[in-house]
């Protein structure tokens, strides 16, 4: 059995075992068989990025229109999730979310007032001094910068900018020194995979509480590249690479590997707690991963959206999504997530 | 067996004369489920019984009146009642959403 066939086995048995674990409860009463409003959403607030990544999976930075939902938008929304009961977690990513400038912290106003705690996704280029100030008062499971080598040249040629490096290094810097939690996403590529422990390094000296390694998402700008994408070969090298360093840093980082596409969307399919993410142009996506569309919260009330979710994922067309999600590769035969059109279900 | 013990028919009447204090961040009811946010950030799930106490904990009341009020709800002995709510209590501290205060 190879590292590939090992790692599937197993995040095959922590999905069973997670899957039960919540069953179980369920049984008890010590858990909701059904959750009447989300406890987490992800916000992807703007389709707008001052980057242009090789791996970017919404293809982010290349849509000329505006986005439909403006920061009014986002603002009109989140006030109106709290005042159904609000939500535990929201993920704030886009695009790049520091674009949307006063109004972002407008948005997390309303729902820090409401005691949600956030994640956030940034490229860091925009993060300077007065956005920390600001930044600082809310809470955050993590506040997750994008590092994708820890040379400046290569990380700077895949992000497609130049001092963008530079920039990220010093926004993470200075957010794991303010005291929120910095999680560091990084993207294995096959010319970064006999780099992986630099970046550990470069993540521990920053300060880091979390680091993401994750493959590349089959999505969106990905397919342009086909170059980055790891072979057979090189992904048994980045799993067994990896399990290497989550034990030999264990003490000094929080080293997170992800899942296999398949694995995700298996393990989503069967989640009650939470999901959905809501686009720039105000539809609703089951989860970034899929081309799933069940409403827009432009035009839709949430609570009607909500109430299809978890139904969704039983339906026929994202079964076949899931079964055409090739086990090693993540790519799919059935549909391309944000290369064709997307699924209105 | 220290639940028979003299010593916790002392600790019980401490706790009875105590003012329990909810210290979550956020709580949202989901049917029977009381689901919160302490402020470790984690987030929890409480079946019926635990969310009926935690409901009834306002700072001000102290645990024999609430042991009283869940008393008139539920068709249990008071003593197997308070022993119970005892366990729910550590339990909650432990997960740092319950604090108590000595009256
Ligand atoms: S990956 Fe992130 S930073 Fe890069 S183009 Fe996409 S949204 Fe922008």
């Amino acid at each position: 059995m190879d590292e590939i066939e090992k790692r599937l086995k197993r995040e095959k048995a922590s999905v069973v075992r997670v899957v039960n674990d919540r069953e179980r409860l369920i049984a008890e009463g010590s858990y909701p068989a059904k959750f009447d409003f989300p406890i987490a959403m992800q916000f992807e607030l703007t389709s707008r990025c001052n980057l242009r990544c090789k791996h970017c999976y919404n293809r982010s930075g290349e849509n000329r229109a505006p986005d439909a939902m403006t920061g009014d938008d986002w603002v009109a929304f989140a006030k109106k999730l709290v005042a159904k009961g609000g939500l535990f977690e929201v993920t704030i990513s886009g695009g790049e979310p520091l674009l949307l400038g006063d109004k972002l912290f407008e948005l997390m106003d309303v729902l820090h007032e409401d005691n949600t705690t956030f994640n956030l996704i940034s490229n860091g280029y925009l993060f300077d001094e007065k956005i920390l100030d600001r930044l600082k008062k809310y809470q955050f499971y993590w506040f997750q910068i994008s590092m994708d080598s820890s040379s400046s040249e290569r990380h700077d040629e895949f992000r497609g900018v130049k001092g963008s490096w530079k920039r990220a290094a010093n926004a993470a810097y200075r957010i794991a020194l303010s005291g929120i939690p910095l999680r560091i996403a990084t993207t294995a590529t096959p010319r970064e995979l006999d780099h992986l422990e630099e970046i550990v390094q470069m993540a521990i000296n920053l300060g880091a509480s979390y680091l993401i390694i994750g493959e590349v998402m089959p999505s969106g700008r990905a397919f342009d590249n086909e170059e980055i994408f790891l072979s057979r070969e090189q992904l048994n090298q980045f799993y067994s690479t990896t399990d290497e360093l989550i034990k030999r840093y264990k003490d000094k980082l929080s080293i997170l590997v992800s899942s296999s596409p398949r694995t995700q969307l298996n393990y989503f399919s069967t989640e009650k707690l939470d999901g959905a993410v809501v686009r720039p142009n105000g539809d609703v996506r089951l989860d970034c991963t899929c081309p799933f569309v069940i409403g827009n919260v432009l035009r839709d009330d949430v609570e009607d959206i909500w109430a299809k979710y978890a139904d969704c994922w039983q339906s026929p067309l994202v079964k076949k999504f899931i079964e055409s999600c090739d086990p090693i590769s993540g790519k799919n035969s059935f549909a391309e997530n944000y290369n064709g059109a997307d699924i209105y279900l | 067996m220290y639940r028979d013990s003299e010593s916790y028919a002392v600790v019980k009447e401490i706790l009875l004369e105590s003012v329990p204090h909810v210290e979550a961040v956020k709580t949202r009811e989901e049917g029977d489920i009381l689901i919160v946010v302490g402020n470790d950030k984690r987030l929890l799930f409480f079946n019926e019984v635990a969310k009926d106490f935690l409901l009834l904990c306002d700072g001000q009341r102290r645990l024999q009146e609430i042991v009283d009020t869940l008393g008139e709800i539920y068709d249990v002995e008071k003593n197997q009642l308070i022993d119970d709510l005892i366990d729910t209590i550590q339990d909650l501290q432990y997960k740092r959403i319950l604090r108590m205060e000595a009256a």
